[in-house]
């Protein structure tokens, strides 16, 4: 009975999964999968799995174009700066 | 977080240490990553002053995690920090745009932080090279619903406006390209088959 249970939930959450990654379903939704997700191993896997292919995504999609395209100089260093001033400080707590 | 204790500000020699590691870590493993996370920002927000912006937050974000980064896939952990954030700016900048007024949004964010855990960046690691031969080989429709959604970061409704198509359409294209990129994971052994879903 449990497991019949269990198996019902599991298909109710994978209906509305992507959505529910995509930020896509109302906040009842919201909660009541990422409930599912903490305690199903399966279905948590699944998630975990279509996190990895949403984070890979802009990763594998950039591939081809860093040799391609040359990038502003001026934007790196002010980006150097902007990192080198996190360390000393002078950023970071303003923002 | 526990009752009374906020970790993210320990005391006395503890924060002393935190900060020593966070400052370590950050020039280790962020600031030689800055060109490649500029270069992905651009793709991301096809602007390049939007991309230095989005990469000032990710450092922020990335600074503050520094001592608890775990050192394993520097660059995945910074692209998943980078990716994560722009969705936030894109959302936050367009809510009138979400379902329901941004509510699910936030609570998702609040549920799932903008960090990603270390499984998932050594699996988005892992996978990219067989996401970006999957996604190159999507036909052009679904290609098209996966750009505005996972790289620009559009909800469904503005996907669906900009492209001329009905929401319900740009739904099912985008989880069957996302199908289409995990069949392929698992053929080669990347990602399990969820039985039974």
């Amino acid at each position: 009975m449990l497991e019949r249970l269990r198996r019902r939930r599991c298909r109710q959450v994978a209906l509305v999964l992507q959505a529910y990654l995509d930020g896509e379903v109302d906040v009842a939704t919201t909660r009541r999968v990422h409930d599912h997700l903490e305690t199903c191993r399966r279905c948590g896997l699944e998630a975990t799995t279509y996190r990895a292919i949403k984070d890979a995504i802009p990763m594998a999609a950039s591939q081809g174009q860093h040799a391609a395209s040359p990038v502003d100089p001026g934007a790196l260093d002010r980006l150097r700066s902007f990192a080198d001033d996190l360390l000393t400080g002078e950023q970071g707590e303003s923002r | 977080m526990l009752d009374g204790v906020n970790p993210a500000v320990p005391s006395g020699d503890a924060a002393a240490e935190a900060d020593a590691r966070r400052h370590s870590a950050f020039a280790e493993y962020v600031q030689p990553e800055i060109e490649v996370l500029y270069r992905v920002a651009v793709t991301l927000t096809r602007n390049p002053a939007d991309a230095e912006d989005l990469v000032q937050d990710t450092l922020v974000r990335a600074f503050r995690a520094a001592d608890r980064f775990d050192g394993r896939h520097p660059r995945a952990w910074l692209l998943t920090i980078l990716r994560r954030t722009h969705l936030n700016r894109v959302r936050k900048k367009t809510p009138s745009l979400l379902a329901d007024g941004g509510d699910a949004a936030r609570t998702l964010e609040e549920l799932g932080p903008s960090l990603p855990s270390s499984e998932e960046v050594a699996l988005s690691r892992e996978f990219e090279p067989v996401v970006a031969q999957a996604l190159a080989d999507l036909p052009g429709d679904f290609r098209a619903v996966v750009d505005l959604v996972d790289l620009q970061g559009l909800s469904y409704a503005q996907a669906a406006d900009t492209l001329g198509i009905p929401k319900g359409t740009v739904m099912s294209r985008l989880h069957r390209a996302r199908r289409r990129i995990r069949e392929r994971l698992m053929d080669v052994g990347l990602a399990r088959g969820a039985e039974g879903m």
